[in-house]
């Protein structure tokens, strides 16, 4: 037996860039899917004994239905920024979708299950609904499942469709409003490739919200914008540069606000508390680590 | 982006950024393809595995919390889970079944090759090997002398104290004394950490 152990190798030519690929297809989709892509996911959903709280997949989109109507009314900015971001200039978006390029957007009811079909189908999730169509920069969608948040963007860059998924438990809030997904995207000019070409970066913060609610703002790298509400709903975004890589460490802060103005919450208060459901005493929001008597319990939404 | 360490690139990927998880492939896809070979002897299989890491990875992003600079030992963890996993599934044979059809391109470069199919039957019978070990001692020496994580970092990605990681590599060491060729591998592989 020869006693040396075998010395590290690369990946074969090449197969570095395609597995890259062929995985970032899988997590936030591109209108394709690998030929790979099915097999390894099954073998990851087989993998059960990793971690108890492991995330499970869940088979593709179901058959899409027209769960609600988008109004042919335009869609409200998202966000009223404090400082300007640098736009951009995005690539022409799928046939049948909005140019968001233009202020005034024409949202038609039609558009409503492809956008749910396609955003779905890339996160790798069941049956979602439309809460949310917004249009910044960029059109994106908030939407939801029976536990799951999906901020989805439509026609950025040479995607149709990518989104950001998390587990959440979507019949109840934490209090007054919850944060279901942060996520961000960097400039178009890092990402590269001429659909890219200039288009604007940007952070997103989605969540839903109690009857109290009348207004949230979200607050990160100096700026304030004001959430769009809708539907028991929020969303906003804040755009950065083309060539902005990514967050450092900056805070970001999610606040709620009465009618009146009055602060409700904050995204910080959520992270330091945690929330059961009253009826089995499981905690759904916040760390499962602390002892349930130190919890609230849940309220309903919606 | 690239000079950020693992955990903000994981925080960044938590929040839904495919393009810090592609980062994050980049920095440790060869050594979780390298970790995957020796678990596997199998070239093939490692880059299969390797992908279904990541996957794995990506999806419970938002249930881990990485408490060290790099998130390799935790991969690896993972990684040895995949492989174990697959190992045990008979889709393993279906998988092999749909590769005779499926050929990848590779490159005509002969010596590589010859490299490779070498590397595999090295690996293969330092696996027959090791195989009588437990499959803990076996996965801590994979770990731990074989892909050289730190005992601390394998602690911490195990969840078991260190002086238990110690302990499965003290004993699997003790137990290949009498494998001559192996108690030279782990000697030439790796040191005490």
């Amino acid at each position: 037996m020869t006693s040396m152990l075998p010395p590290t190798r690369d990946l074969p030519p090449g197969r570095h860039s395609q597995i890259r690929a062929e995985l970032e297809d899988a997590v936030v989709g591109g209108g394709r899917r690998s030929r790979l892509a099915v097999p390894i996911l099954a073998a990851a959903a087989a993998v059960t004994t990793v971690a108890a709280s492991m995330v499970m997949l869940r088979p593709s989109a179901s058959e899409p239905s027209p769960a609600v109507n988008i109004t042919t009314s335009p869609a409200a900015p998202t966000s009223t920024q404090s400082s300007s971001p640098t736009p951009g200039s995005p690539s022409s978006p799928p046939p049948g979708f909005p140019d968001p390029t233009k202020p005034d957007i024409d949202i038609k009811a039609e558009m409503t299950p492809a956008i749910e079909e396609g955003c779905a189908k890339v996160a790798g999730v069941g049956k979602a609904t439309l809460y949310q169509l917004l249009s910044a920069e960029t059109t994106w969608a908030l939407l939801y499942t029976d536990k799951e948040a999906l901020s989805c963007d439509v026609g950025r860059g040479d995607k149709n469709y990518s989104a950001a998924v998390s587990q959440t438990s979507v019949p109840f809030l934490p209090g007054h409003f919850s944060v279901d997904v942060r996520n961000f995207g960097p400039g178009g000019d890092v990402v590269g490739g001429p659909s890219w070409e200039r288009m604007p970066g940007y952070r997103t913060v989605v969540g839903r919200i109690g009857p109290k609610v009348k207004k949230v703002t979200y607050t990160v790298d100096g700026q304030t914008v004001e959430a769009k509400i809708e539907r028991g709903t929020y969303a906003a975004r804040i755009s950065y540069p083309s060539n902005w890589t990514g967050p450092n460490q900056s805070p970001e802060v999610v606040r709620a606000y009465d009618e009146n103005g009055e602060l409700l919450g904050s995204s910080t208060d959520l992270e330091n508390t945690c929330y059961y459901t009253p009826n089995d005493m499981k905690v759904v929001y916040g760390t499962r680590k602390q002892e349930n008597a130190d919890c609230k319990p849940v309220s309903p939404w919606r | 982006m690239t000079t950020e360490d693992d955990r903000a690139l994981w925080s960044q990927a938590a929040g839904g950024s495919a393009h810090a998880f592609g980062v994050l492939f980049d920095r440790h896809a060869k050594a979780v393809y390298n970790h995957c070979f020796r678990l596997t002897a199998s070239w093939a299989e490692a880059e299969d595995h390797l992908q279904a890491t990541f996957l794995l990875a990506w999806r419970k992003r938002r249930d881990v919390r990485l408490e060290r600079e790099s998130a390799l030992p935790w991969l690896l963890t993972v990684a040895t889970n995949v492989v174990r996993n697959e190992q045990r599934s008979f889709s393993r044979r279906i998988k092999n079944l749909r590769r005779v059809g499926e050929e990848r391109p590779v490159p005509d470069h002969s010596d590589q090759v010859a490299e490779r199919l070498d590397d595999q039957r090295r690996m293969k019978e330092l696996l027959q090997a090791v195989e009588s070990l437990p499959r803990n001692e076996r996965e801590a020496l994979a770990l731990c002398v074989w892909s050289e994580v730190s005992y601390a970092d394998a602690a911490a990605a195990l969840g078991i104290t260190e002086g238990s990681v110690r302990a499965r590599v003290s004993k699997a060491k003790s137990k290949l004394q009498q494998h001559r060729e192996l108690v030279h591998t782990v000697a030439l592989s790796g040191e005490d950490r």
